[in-house]
């Protein structure tokens, strides 16, 4: 029998943290294990300990906690971080204020009025770099995030490749026209990456294509966004996000009546959406009673 | 055993700690053990394309037995156990013969990885290293296997090995006693034949 060295003890060393999921990794999962509970199973999946209490019936999904980062200003602004690995040429992402691992003490609640950031969403960082070198037209597999959003279609999946024109690109265009191809990646590998990732990310793009733009103080644009989002994944994982999204994109424009009408069909569509807070404290009822 | 007596409980999960008193509700569990799940399956030789799928269906079965657990053990120790069936599970269907099912390469492909080995040389180096010693974990069986993982990688100590595992102490001692030697020769080989040298 070999004898334990020390190379052996360096190279476990190594590896030790070697097999970090990758902030792709935690998005991409995250959401489809949120499809997988969140709809009716009262799953109390809310982002943060204290949220938690209060959204356990709704399932609700982190991802909301995203959006609602990147809606409510202060940390969470949508950016763009180039990343510099083998073969991913950019990476969208949008900031979180707080690592996941680490909810803060005395962090907001989400459904709170004057949200600010929830604590531990997950960066939603979805790799295009990787994705835009797949080539091949992804097979419809079974798919883990399948139920998250129904239409997978192929052209969710070019618009997550970055290689269609149609969706704007709603967040900075970054590097990502040309992605350096990922060399040797076997097809399976490719399609497991395609087929995970394309349509949450797709979505992602568009959602928080509007809440930058939101910030950026287009509102206008980010409603084109949100229509887009709505033409493409009507029934999509961030849908409610969507809707929410358009409440507040009314409401930045001053049109109080749209927002109202939008804002009682969010409610309608989303009674129990921890984003309802945020619907009802929104300009649409601002001179009204809550509903 | 370098490795073992300490770093006990929380090893390298921050936060987790937090999590073990009062009822953790689901949403505390995932935030804390993602990372330690998602480890644990890459590990125990889940193949690169359905770690995505292993994860997920062990969260699922977080969720509907999480009220049921009785703190008997660590969290973390009764995850791994879940962790361990779900693979487990998920190899036997890879067997059973999806003809669409990836190669039951047990390892995780290289280039798998692309999205992960970001910027930092290191980085890229601790994700080579971990990759390697997938490998290298292939010529251990599953018992050995498993031990190791715990043992070498999450540092986990015997007692707590044994109770997630649910085998005696001693036990733990011996497969880790072998695993090593396994290990070790696999790496010699491995050395042996492509050079492969530590930074």
């Amino acid at each position: 029998m070999t004898d334990w060295t020390p190379d052996d003890t360096r190279l476990v060393d190594l590896a030790r943290d070697g097999h970090e999921p990758s902030e792709s990794d935690r998005a991409r999962v995250r959401a489809a294990v949120w499809a997988k509970l969140g709809a009716g199973a009262g799953a109390g999946v809310a982002g943060t300990s204290v949220a938690a209490a209060k959204a356990s019936a709704a399932g609700m999904k982190v991802i909301a906690a995203i959006v609602v980062t990147g809606a409510l200003g202060g940390a969470g602004a949508a950016t763009v971080r180039a990343m510099r690995p083998a073969g991913a040429g950019a990476t969208v992402s949008i900031a979180r204020a707080t690592p996941p691992s680490a909810p803060a003490a005395g962090s907001p609640v989400v459904v709170a009025p004057s949200q600010t950031a929830a604590p531990s969403a997950a960066g939603a960082s979805l790799p295009t770099g990787a994705l835009a070198a797949a080539k091949e037209p992804p097979r419809t597999v079974a798919s883990p995030v399948s139920r998250a959003a129904p239409i997978a279609s192929e052209s969710a999946v070019q618009a997550a490749a970055g290689a269609a024109p149609a969706p704007p690109a709603p967040i900075a265009p970054s590097s990502a026209t040309t992605p350096p191809p990922v060399t040797g990646a076997p097809d399976a590998v490719v399609r497991a990456a395609v087929r995970s990732t394309s349509t949450l990310e797709a979505e992602t793009r568009l959602v928080g294509g509007a809440v930058a733009a939101l910030h950026a103080g287009d509102p206008a644009r980010a409603l084109s966004l949100l229509d887009e989002h709505a033409r493409t994944f009507a029934t999509g994982a961030l849908a409610e996000e969507r809707d929410a999204e358009r409440v507040a994109a009314w409401c930045d424009m001053h049109r109080d009546e749209r927002a109202r009408e939008s804002a009682d069909a969010f409610l309608r569509d989303h009674a129990r959406s921890p984003l309802a807070a945020r619907v009802r404290s929104s300009c649409a009822y601002a001179s009204k009673t809550n509903p | 055993m370098a490795a073992f007596g300490t770093a006990a409980e929380s090893g390298s999960i921050a936060g987790a700690g937090e999590v073990a008193d009062a009822r953790p509700t689901f949403a505390d569990v995932y935030e804390a053990y993602f990372p330690f799940v998602w480890r644990s399956a890459r590990r125990l030789g889940t193949p690169a394309p359905s770690v995505d799928d292993v994860v997920q269906e062990v969260f699922v079965v977080v969720h509907r037995r999480l009220a049921r657990f009785e703190g008997r053990s660590s969290l973390k120790t009764w995850l791994f156990g879940i962790v361990l069936n779900v693979v487990r599970a998920h190899r036997r269907a890879l067997r059973a013969g999806h003809p669409d099912a990836p190669a039951a390469r047990g390892h995780a492909d290289p280039d798998t990885l692309s999205d992960r080995a970001a910027g930092p040389h290191e980085c890229v180096t601790r994700a080579e290293a971990a990759r390697l010693v997938d490998r290298l974990l292939e010529s251990l069986d599953e018992d050995k296997r498993a031990v190791f993982v715990l043992a070498e990688l999450e540092q986990m100590s015997a007692p707590e090995i044994a109770a997630a595992l649910v085998v005696p102490v001693n036990t733990v001692y011996s497969r880790l006693r072998l695993a090593r030697q396994e290990f070790a020769a696999a790496a010699a080989r491995y050395r042996a034949r492509d050079e492969w040298r530590t930074r």
